[in-house]
């Protein structure tokens, strides 16, 4: 297969599928690298972009994703009704904030660092699935290890873990306003 | 603690904190203090007068405000005690707590950010999912492992249903019966070692008895956390299937 053959066949896979498609699933059926993809998704992406496409290749949740371009989101939200995305409360975004950086990570070392119990909140974001059980401590009493899943990545539009925006470091200035 | 003499008419918006750090760093903030330099003894009275307010209010004051007003207390003496000047610089006894707030402070931030990242993705419009695709072939990719939650929903399900087309259930039923996880775990693993596979709900489908179906459920979750089974589901046809666990890595 001729490299034009394979980035349509992966254009043909992102259009078929709805939900980003995994890296790997990508490489293993168009038969190339891990670097051959990004560099034909880069490819693509600015084919789309030159053209100025009604769409747009995603990267995120370590996968790709063909969706509807941004720009026409207004318009086609009124067209289909789409309903706001439910926010998060302040509190669950504190909790899922605390476990995305620092995953795998435990209950107690989550409320130490909020100073307060987060069970229930813990508790909601495994059910909406944005947090998961991914191991458990091996020390006393072998807490459970909760960690981020795909679907946080999807929800939050990145592409991996490691893309999430750097934590901005506080600097003491900002709170020696009275200097 | 003479609070109520103490009061100097501080606008303390009632506003819900999420807990006592979240207030702390309200007060730090608001009051323009030095961080690295927390003038406990007023932050003490300030905390103390928040808690009041709350009491006032009759909000219920979730135990962490106590304890942290107690461990500002803590702090406030051991700063009255005198320190001897030859001994090496003793740790400033704010330091954890400056730690503390500084580390939630961060988090807080992360927060606000992972908030506009939501924003952001609300401009994303993907296909919908209801179409009917393509034949799915029995690979491993279309495998996914079923979820504890997926699980206790099927399982759930399952006993509505029951309780459904079975109203007959008498409360006499499970009187003296003799439900043994452990019994239906060797069940279990015997047709598993002969078939290599079973169907979540044909583990069912032979109990009558709402304490053996339990009881079978608590068998499945034995199972998992034991590591000798894995629970997985195809993408399109749905069906919960257990798998022994040794196998998965070759087969599925």
């Amino acid at each position: 297969m001729s490299v034009e053959e394979k980035k349509a066949l992966i254009e043909a896979l992102l259009f078929i599928e709805n939900e980003p498609v995994p890296y790997g699933v990508i490489c293993k059926h168009a038969d190339i690298t891990k670097s051959e993809m990004a560099k034909y998704m880069k490819e693509l992406q600015d084919d789309y972009e030159v053209r100025q496409s009604g769409l747009l290749i995603n990267e995120v949740a370590e996968g790709y994703q063909m969706i509807a371009h941004p720009r026409f989101s207004l318009i086609l939200s009124k067209i289909y009704g789409v309903k706001n995305k439910s926010k998060l409360s302040k509190v669950s975004l504190e909790v899922l904030a605390i476990i995305a950086y620092k995953q795998p990570v435990t209950r107690a070392e989550i409320e130490s660092v909020r100073g307060v119990s987060t069970e229930r909140t813990i508790k909601q974001l495994l059910e909406k699935d944005l947090i998961t059980i991914v191991g458990r401590r091996e020390t006393v009493g072998r807490p459970i290890e909760l960690g981020t899943t795909k679907h946080f990545l999807k929800i939050f539009n990145l592409k991996s873990v490691k893309d999430l925006p750097q934590i901005r470091e506080i600097k003491e200035m900002e709170f020696n306003k009275t200097d | 603690m003479d609070n109520k003499n103490s009061y100097t008419g501080y606008n303390i918006k009632t506003q819900n904190f999420e807990g006592p750090l979240d207030l702390l760093l309200f007060l730090v903030r608001n009051y323009e203090i030095n961080i690295y330099d927390i003038p406990i003894s007023e932050i003490t009275d300030q905390f103390l007068e928040y808690i009041g307010l709350m009491k006032k209010l009759d909000i219920e004051i979730a135990s962490e405000f106590i304890v942290m007003a107690a461990h500002l207390m803590l702090i406030k003496s051991r700063m009255m005690l005198p320190v001897e000047e030859d001994l090496e610089v003793e740790d400033d006894p704010r330091v954890d707590l400056v730690q503390q707030l500084l580390e939630y402070q961060k988090f807080k931030e992360a927060a606000s950010t992972l908030d506009s990242s939501f924003a952001v993705n609300s401009e994303v419009l993907e296909r919908k999912a209801d179409q009917i695709l393509l034949d799915f072939p029995d690979d491993e990719d279309n495998w996914v492992e079923v979820k504890i939650f997926d699980l206790i929903n099927a399982f759930s399900r399952l006993i509505g249903e029951e309780g459904k087309t079975k109203p007959t259930f008498s409360v006499f039923d499970d009187i003296e019966e003799d439900y043994d996880p452990e019994e239906k775990i060797r069940q279990i693993q015997s047709v598993l070692d002969i078939k290599g596979k079973v169907l979540f709900h044909e583990l069912f489908s032979f109990e009558v008895r709402r304490g053996e179906i339990i009881t079978v459920f608590l068998a499945i979750l034995h199972m998992i956390k034991r590591l000798s089974i894995v629970v997985k589901q195809h993408k399109m046809f749905g069906d919960i299937t257990l798998f022994p666990k040794s196998v998965t890595g070759d087969k599925l």
